[in-house]
């Protein structure tokens, strides 16, 4: 049956899919099509604005906070004022201030990360699935060797020779996280390898290159948006999980993931302070995730029918 | 069956490679199995040295690392240092607790992510799409042990309708009820963030596959709707879901590490943890090579699992997909 | 002067260790906030508990039967304190297996396989202190039925001394030349040198049954599964122990002391995380909670069915110092750090006085304390002028340096207990105004117990120094030659050396004093390390449970025994 559009499904990625879409926007007009699609998504819009918004906080960061950030002070665990808007933290700091700072750190930890990962992630995972033989059997086993290694000992043995500021967190977190997304993608990549419109193209002897560039990898788009918008979560949560034991941002520095961890002793007296981190993350994640759901949408046109 | 034969041998190499960088990576990391007795004052270096000794960790690395390799092959896993008990009895008694654990958790994750994501792919009302969007997104923004201790404090400090920890009540037989009742909140905290990120891979795979030349070609064909969806979007829409349940099943081990903790469950996360901090070698190393081992399979089922949701897929094309 | 009793000398010494701690005259105002409260004989009053009428005399006094859950966060791996550096070990070490004497809650020895404690006064510890003799019961059984006898004692010592055992903790026990067995019911101990502490060492050794061990290798003994599962002489037997959640107790029926134990069973729960510890104490599905947080024991005293006993301990929180290394090495430097450190403010504001501020290893009314040393309150003109005598000058960053040496230093602090870090933070924030710079540095605690203090591998770190009952703790501050456990700072001074080992040679109260009190001079003066304030120590028990009594001596499950429930 899939024999009949095959002719339409040559160059998916280019925007020509199937019978139904007869009329695709010239390329030219693309990048407006694109915003109107996009545009069209309320979420989307929603999305951006949120995203906007919590980069401007970092970047605006020193301008933005009514007070130093480690300022310290005897006045601890205070409820919510008009001098400490969201109230202070167990050494006296301005919790709204430390928020603002710590958007910097989460936002490059959750953004580095999650990129990297994909990057990585989608390569490794692309040749893997594209080539399959023994390609794939020794990246799969590298993904798997990879896959396991204990975070902890290797933050542990990394930690005791460089210094653990931001880099070291990244770099833990994308060697650890990287392998879960190449998986995803060579799954996606074994079955997109024998969709009718690869098996065309190859039948025409389109060079493997040009397969996964032009067509493999378009069709996987959805697939590593998702990646990508999810990765964005788990780093900052991550960070978190790894200042529980040692290895995360370290004091007096502050990031959401920490913000949130050290809340946890104070969860019966200070419920507050642990909602504001969480808030902030789950916010900037909907944001991401939101815009990303537009992205994936907007950048394919097969859906637009179904509108 | 020759490319799992394959596959099964290339296994070995595998967890060879892996044993090499665990072991290495746990005996370098600094500290060794005498830190537990560094809080006491009356402890002189001389004893240390002397229990450092009796444990062979004054040999060089790569003999240390044989006499372990010599041992794992026959089954003998070393002896745990803090409970001068076989390293195997003590990880594998852990790793069931985690596995019950594990079990529940996936089949509610399955259970809820799954009719969650098609609903937010296929369902015709925005408002629906919106809600299982911020929901699932709120799932995955939730730290584990912020939302175990919500749970604890709301139904069992509270409302007393679940037990605050524990894997069955303390003096009492075996029952089927009491282990639900205890299994339950736990399972639920893990299968909050699968969820969340695994109906987002299902609701991105049903768009896909919806777009698709063979759907469209069924549904042009005059097929129902419901047969569509499940004949041919759903089981195409699995992909993603079978790596991660493979992906899972691998990290099965270490993945709960927080949950046991919050929720007092004797699992192997915990294990894992005070092993560490006690550097408490062989089953540290007994309990990574379990979990390496399921990566392994879990990777393995999972490629199987390609195969059978998708016929055309040929695990052992090459290069010209010959 | 040698017939001092030795009971009375180290009661003195103790009490006056512990109640110093809890000094009334540094308690804050705010009453509501103090949890360590002291009266002034006793050692520790409940602050909050209505109703902790064991500590008084019981209304209905105790019943037999029923069922205590204790919890901690702790999983036991052999159940003999040398075998162990877990708390959870020595404690129910303890209930299964009695050692000869222990603590009580007034810091007193109270003989438990003996009929009487030796001192100076009976006798039993003779006038050159070179041979102690133990009076043994007759009437105590292990488990298995068989008799306890000065065989077994013996057998104990031996084990501490066999090469190639896991044993830990050998100082004293390595001064027996012998121990000779007159009979089945005495025990007689020779020593080669005075060892003064040396029955408060001996109050942490369970005794071992020599018909079972007897005849084995010390790696057979390592593995024996024995320490796993002990036939003991105490008031519990064991039962059963799950892998990370419970042990369980019952009552050893053949208990040697009439009537008890009351409780029928006592189970250790393994609760690893402290909300839900708490949690458990407010659902009542724990009874007791040993040694809570700070933090946590301001949760508990808002419950209406627990209360809560607190009580300082005698061991001070610290910052470790590395005498060695450059800018540390200048005394100035270190006198300068102790001036910046407001321990006043830190004990009383932020911990609301659940701390009481320390400035050395010795409490302030310990009867070897010694109140002419130098004091050094919270001063910050003073710091800055003395690291300006010692040619430190602010560079362009503020922070001090003299000849390319920048006051900076890395803490070393175990990671996941946030109020460790929330007194740093204080600290570092006072040391900032006087131009010295540190940044807490997060390490897990088998990095920093098991590689940078026993290797000397840090610039400064955080944590506690041991607890003992007695004021002896010479291994901290011992020269490096002299091949202590405890001096993790490299300080050496060879005049604190010499007054330090004078003490540990005599039983002599006056002169231990004497000694003492000069060391504690000079080490104030060198400041070797940095003392912050004492530990407390808060326990919470649901009101049901009576008879339960503090454990400034350390095992708190000391009086299990006496514990009953009142439904």
């Amino acid at each position: 049956m899939a024999q009949r559009d095959l002719a339409g499904t040559l160059n998916p990625g280019a925007g020509a899919t199937g019978v139904a879409d007869v009329v695709m926007p010239p390329p030219v007009k693309r990048g407006a099509d694109f915003w109107r699609r996009f545009r069209y998504n309320r979420l989307a819009v929603i999305g951006l604005f949120i995203m906007v918004a919590v980069t401007f906080m970092a970047l605006a960061a020193p301008i933005l906070a009514p007070h130093d950030p480690d300022e310290v002070s005897y006045n601890i665990l205070q409820p919510p004022s008009a001098e400490h808007l969201l109230g202070t933290d167990d050494s006296g700091r301005d919790v709204l201030s430390r928020l603002i700072y710590a958007s910097r750190v989460s936002l490059a930890v959750g953004v580095t990360v999650s990129l990297a990962t994909v990057l990585l992630g989608t390569a490794i995972g692309a040749l893997a699935g594209a080539y399959g033989g023994m390609t794939d059997t020794w990246l799969s086993g590298l993904i798997n060797v990879m896959l396991s290694i204990p975070t902890i000992p290797l933050a542990m043995v990394l930690g005791a020779f460089l210094s653990k500021d931001v880099i070291f967190i990244v770099g833990i977190l994308f060697i650890v996280s990287w392998t879960a997304t190449a998986r995803i993608i060579r799954a996606e990549f074994i079955t997109l390898r024998e969709r009718d419109y690869v098996l065309a193209a190859r039948a025409i002897g389109a060079s493997q290159a040009r397969l996964i560039l032009k067509h493999m990898l378009p069709n996987s788009m959805p697939l590593i948006i998702v990646s990508v918008t999810l990765g964005v979560a788990s780093a900052i949560l991550a960070e978190s999980a790894l200042s529980y034991l040692g290895y995360g941002i370290q004091p007096p520095t502050p990031s959401w993931g920490n913000m949130l961890q050290n809340a946890q002793t104070y969860l019966r007296q200070a419920p507050l302070l642990a909602i504001w981190p969480g808030a902030l993350i789950a916010l900037t994640v909907i944001g991401i995730n939101f815009v990303g759901d537009g992205l994936r949408d907007a950048l394919d046109p097969r859906l637009k029918y179904q509108r | 069956m020759q490319y799992l034969i394959r596959r099964l041998l290339w296994a070995i190499p595998t967890l060879f490679a892996i044993s090499v960088l665990n072991f290495g990576l746990i005996h370098l990391a600094p500290g060794g199995p005498t830190a537990v007795y560094g809080t006491s004052p009356n402890v002189s270096p001389k004893e240390l040295e002397a229990i450092e000794t009796r444990l062979g960790l004054r040999d060089p690395l790569p003999v240390q690392y044989i006499k372990w390799l010599r041992g794992m092959v026959v089954g003998d896993w070393g002896i745990s240092y803090k409970y001068m008990i076989p390293a195997s009895q003590v990880v594998l008694q852990r790793s069931w607790n985690t596995l019950q654990l594990m079990v529940v958790t996936l089949i509610i994750s399955l259970l809820v992510s799954v009719p969650f994501g098609v609903l937010s792919a296929t369902s015709k009302h925005k408002s629906v799409q919106y809600a299982s969007s911020v929901v699932s997104m709120l799932g995955i923004s939730i730290p584990t042990f912020w939302l175990g201790i919500m749970i604890l404090l709301a139904f069992s400090v509270s409302l007393r309708i679940i037990p605050s920890g524990g894997m069955g009540s303390i003096g009492k037989e075996f029952n089927l009820m009491d282990w639900l009742h205890h299994i339950i909140a736990p399972a639920i905290v893990l299968a909050t963030l699968r969820i969340a990120g695994w109906s987002r891979y299902v609701r991105s795979s049903m768009l896909d596959v919806m777009g698709q030349d063979f759907v469209r070609t069924a549904r042009g064909k005059g097929l129902a709707d419901s047969t569509v969806l499940y004949r041919h979007q759903l089981k195409n829409a699995l992909i993603p879901l079978i790596t991660l349940i493979g992906l899972e099943a691998g990290l099965l081990l270490g993945g709960a590490m927080i949950t046991e903790v919050v929720f007092s469950w004797p699992g192997v996360g915990r294990l894992m943890e005070e092993s560490l901090k006690g550097r408490d070698y062989p089953v540290l190393m007994g309990a990574f090579m379990m979990m390496a081992v399921m990566v392994v399979i879990g990777n393995m089922l999972a490629d199987m699992g390609y195969a059978a949701v998708d016929p055309r897929v040929r695990l052992e094309a090459g290069p010209q997909g010959t | 002067m040698n017939k001092v009793v030795l009971r009375v000398t180290i009661v003195l010494a103790i009490v006056g260790l512990f109640a110093a701690a809890c000094a009334p005259a540094a308690q804050p105002p705010a009453p509501a906030a103090t949890a360590v409260q002291t009266a002034p004989t006793a050692a520790v009053q409940p602050t909050t508990a209505p109703d902790t009428s064991a500590t008084t005399a019981p209304a209905r006094g105790p019943k037999p039967g029923g069922q205590v859950v204790v919890g901690h966060g702790q999983e036991p791996d052999r159940f003999w304190q040398p075998f162990s550096g877990l708390t959870v070990s020595h404690e129910l070490g303890n209930a299964m297996n009695l050692p000869l004497l222990q603590i009580n809650d007034k810091l007193e020895f109270i003989p438990r396989l003996l009929t009487e404690v030796p001192t100076t006064e009976n006798g039993l510890i003779s006038a050159d202190g070179l041979s102690i003799t133990f009076p043994l019961r007759d009437d105590v059984m292990w488990h298995d039925g068989e008799p306890f006898t000065s065989a077994d004692v013996k057998f104990t010592a031996d084990v501490m001394m066999m090469e190639g055992t896991d044993v830990t903790g050998r100082t004293g026990w390595d001064k027996i030349v012998a121990v000779e067995t007159p009979d089945e019911h005495t025990a007689i101990f020779k020593f080669s040198e005075i060892d003064a502490p040396f029955l408060s060492r001996l109050s942490l050794v369970s005794m071992l049954p020599e018909h079972i061990l007897k005849d084995k290798t010390a790696e057979e003994i390592n593995k024996d599964p024995w320490f796993r599962a002990p036939v003991g002489t105490g008031p519990f037997m064991f039962k059963e122990w799950v892998p990370g959640d419970h042990v369980t107790l019952v009552k050893n029926p053949n208990y040697f002391e009439e009537g008890k134990p009351y409780l029928d069973t006592l189970i250790w729960k393994i609760v690893p995380d402290s909300n839900a510890l708490v949690n458990q104490v407010q659902t009542g599905d724990v009874d007791v909670a040993l040694r809570v947080s700070d933090t946590d024991a301001v949760t508990v005293k808002g419950f209406g069915n627990v209360g809560l006993v607190s009580s300082s301990t005698v061991s001070p929180w610290l910052i470790w110092v590395q005498n060695e290394i450059p800018g540390l090495k200048d005394k100035a430097v270190r006198q300068s750090l102790s001036y910046a450190l407001d321990r006043k403010g830190i004990a009383e504001q932020l911990l609301k006085g659940l701390m009481q501020p320390a400035e050395g290893w010795l409490p302030s009314d310990s009867w070897a304390y010694n109140p002419e040393a130098l004091q050094m309150p919270f001063d910050i003109d003073k710091a800055n002028q003395l690291l300006d005598e010692a040619g430190w000058v602010k560079g362009a960053d503020g922070i001090r340096e003299k000849d390319g040496v920048k006051l900076s230093f890395k803490i070393s602090n175990i990671a996941g207990q946030q109020q460790r870090i929330q007194i740093l933070t204080q600290v570092i924030a006072g040391w900032k105004k006087i131009g010295v710079d540190a940044q807490i540095d997060l390490v897990d605690v088998g990095t920093l117990f098991g590689d940078m203090l026993p290797n000397h591998n840090f610039q400064m770190a955080y944590s506690y120094s041991g607890l003992t009952a007695d004021p002896d703790m010479s291994v901290m501050f011992f020269c490096p030659e002299n091949d202590p456990g405890g001096n993790y700072g490299n300080y050496c001074n060879p005049k604190v050396d010499e007054f330090l080992k004078a003490q540990l040679g005599t039983f002599d109260l006056a002169k231990r004093k004497e000694a003492l009190s000069q060391a504690q001079a000079l080490i104030a003066e060198d400041v070797p390390y940095l003392y912050l304030g004492w530990r407390a120590d808060h326990t919470a028990v649901n009101n049901r449970v009576k008879g339960y009594l503090p454990a400034p001596g350390y095992i708190e499950l000391w009086n299990a025994l006496d514990w009953y429930v009142e439904e």
